[in-house]
């Protein structure tokens, strides 16, 4: 019998459900265990059906392709390599901004992505340096927030 | 009662507020042409822009937002035949092929101009309604309240996802996740394993940003996409006002739709994607040109666009007035309220009513400005949809995380925000309701609260007065309802084939 991959993620769920309900049950007071303990059962019981209803309609159809994220054909190959990519630029936008702050990776971010889609040179560098010029003026400006400066210019 | 009015008139008329609200149109007008985003995500998106304004200003922006976003979206409809937003899926039926038909200038007349109407007489139903309801919710306590919590999620859980199980799975898993941090009440940290970050909660921006916008982002990069094919489409003027002259034509398909559109708006859970859909089925019904329809009727457009723009006045008078929200846009806006310290529900009627009356007018406001805006410039406008996603690409993950930093000035809720976007998009491919989620996480400590308040005042049995046990019935109905409407018309089909 082949799983479907969101009968995973239920599993996941009821793994993520026992766990919580094993935490909840560590804490001293009860008005404090109580709602989490409660919430905790009914996903779990809630989560268990909907894995069974799943279960027993993949034996009866092989259909329920909307419901799953298909693996192993070559477009689900496609889609998984779109998503690792994207998973990746979003990750070193994030470590971008840890290490050189918000304004010079969103600069860098935008500028890089913009330019290895294709795009030319001017281009690329007037989106950059207008978005990164417009997140200054509302959030340091406007609302008057400041945006972190990277482990390297002294966050 | 009429001096909260007077008050909340004046303050929509404050200058500062009008160019909020302006502001707030123009945004909402574009977002909703761009196919790829609607309402929810545009009202996530803006979310950390509006923390540090003055409430009456970031709500009034948000609302209108979100009141003119359909407006925008059925232009899209209409000249590209892709919904801008997904209540517009009804306007293309015989939107587009007026466009194909070269009346394209008149079907956005039409939808623009009863979008308007529609969307500013609704204003005047909510304005009406709050002296009946008001009396009825400064009633409730804390049992009634939770108990209205509870059914919220449930109609949200049951529209908004494909099955109710998992709608309502994800509006308790909401529940239990806003339950992370410090407890108040019993001093008790839980859930955060020792991690200061956790001991405040999780950050309610970075959870909407990652669960809507990025979410979204992921979506689209996985399935492909990358833009909307660009058509050449003429649009004149005079083609335009033609279409506004056919809603005064059909000014009774207009009031009728209008009200469709407000009375399934006020019903909790239920959004403008149903109401067009009702309204499309009620102007075919009543039409003398019911054949023509889905050929390019003007009638088709009419009753679907006025009904989706009155929605949202009804979906917003049941957010402000019960607490629980009207459709699934209101979720987020719901958790808007909250970042700006305005919790609504029976304290916000009693306590901030001019800031209800104010947000209602806001909707017309908004509605009249979009309708100009979309009538002198909606060629122009088209354009807007072009837009390649590299760029969306870059812009939407850019805000997110500059977003989810601002509000705790925390570098870790960079991470919270990519986590939930991963989390939404699961969510969103495996057909659980982010809305019902969104939801339980913001309504989840004001349910514990009240809660744990009934326990405390009336017992086990605190839910035994007529207005719990009236609001357990309709809870049980709703849920019955799928099994129910599968049981009969299994019933129906065996008679059937039996005949």
């Amino acid at each position: 019998m082949k799983i479907r991959s969101s009968s995973i993620f239920l599993i996941f769920v009821l793994l993520l459900m026992l766990f919580t309900a094993g935490v909840s049950l560590s804490f001293h007071y009860f008005e404090a265990l109580l709602a989490p303990l409660l919430l905790s059962i009914a996903i779990f019981i809630l989560a268990a059906i909907e894995l069974r209803k799943e279960l027993v309609s993949e034996d009866k159809t092989t259909q329920g392709v909307a419901n799953t994220i298909p693996m192993g054909r070559v477009q689900d190959r496609t889609a998984l390599r779109r998503f690792g990519m994207a998973l990746g630029w979003m990750g070193g936008l994030i470590l971008g901004i840890y290490i050189l702050g918000f304004f010079l990776s969103i600069l860098l971010f935008a500028f890089t992505y913009v330019k290895l889609r294709g795009r030319d040179w001017l281009r690329a560098t007037i989106f950059a340096v207008s978005l990164t010029l417009i997140l200054y003026l509302i959030f340091e400006m406007g609302l008057r927030s400041q945006l972190f400066r990277g482990l390297l210019f002294g966050a | 009662m009429v001096e909260a009015l007077l008050q909340g008139t004046a303050t929509v008329f404050h200058p500062t507020i009008l160019i909020g609200i302006f502001i707030g149109t123009v945004f909402g007008i574009v977002i909703g042409i761009i196919p790829a985003i609607g309402a929810m995500v545009a009202c996530s998106l803006f979310l950390p822009f509006v923390y540090r304004m003055p409430p009456d200003l970031a709500l009034s922006f948000l609302v209108a937002i979100t009141s003119v976003t359909v407006t925008g979206g059925s232009i899209t409809s209409i000249l590209l035949g892709i919904p801008g937003t997904v209540p517009n899926a009804a306007t293309i039926i015989d939107g587009f092929p007026m466009a194909q038909k070269g009346e394209g200038g008149r079907a956005i007349g039409a939808a623009v101009a009863s979008s308007m109407f529609g969307g500013i007489i609704s204003v005047f139903f909510a304005l009406g309604m709050i002296p009946v309801i008001r009396p009825i919710v400064l009633t409730f306590r804390a049992p009634e309240m939770s108990m209205v919590i509870l059914m919220g999620l449930s109609f949200l859980a049951i529209i908004a996802a494909g099955s109710p199980i998992k709608g309502m799975i994800s509006g308790l898993w909401g529940l239990l996740l806003a339950l992370i941090g410090f407890q108040g009440l019993t001093g008790a940290y839980r859930f955060t394993f020792g991690s200061m970050f956790l001991s405040d909660g999780i950050d309610l921006i970075a959870v909407a940003l990652g669960l809507f916008a990025l979410a979204e982002m992921f979506d689209m990069i996985v399935s492909g996409k990358t833009t909307i094919a660009k058509r050449e489409t003429k649009v004149r003027m005079r083609h335009v006002l033609q279409g506004v002259k056919d809603v005064y034509v059909h000014k009774w398909l207009w009031l009728r739709s209008s009200l469709i559109g407000y009375i399934i708006g006020v019903i909790p859970g239920i959004g403008g994607d149903v109401a067009m859909f009702i309204a499309y089925g009620h102007a075919k019904h009543t039409s003398k040109n019911s054949d023509k329809f889905g050929a390019g009727c003007v009638e088709g457009v009419i009753g679907p666009e006025s009904a989706d723009n009155a929605c949202v006045a009804g979906d917003l008078l049941t957010t402000m007035v019960f607490g629980i929200p009207g459709g699934p846009v209101m979720a987020i806006l719901l958790g808007g309220f909250l970042l700006v310290g305005v919790i609504p529900g029976p304290v916000m009627v009693k306590e901030n009513l001019p800031l209800v009356f104010t947000l209602l007018i806001g909707i017309a406001v908004a509605n009249a400005i979009a309708g100009i805006i979309c009538i002198l410039v909606a060629p122009q406008l088209i354009r807007v949809a072009s837009i390649h996603i590299d760029y969306l690409f870059v812009v939407v993950p850019v805000v997110v995380f500059v977003g989810a930093f601002v509000t705790e000035s925390d570098v870790l809720n960079l991470i919270v925000a990519i986590l939930f976007g991963l989390l939404g998009f699961l969510m969103k491919k495996f057909d659980y309701s982010r809305a019902a989620f969104v939801l339980g996480f913001v309504l989840g400590e004001l349910f514990e609260f009240y809660l744990s308040r009934s326990l405390k005042i009336f017992g086990l049995t605190f839910f035994l007065s007529p207005a719990c046990l009236t609001m357990i019935v309709i809870i049980i109905g709703v849920f019955s309802y799928p099994w129910f409407k599968k049981i009969v018309s299994r019933k129906f089909l065996k008679g059937s084939k039996k005949v």
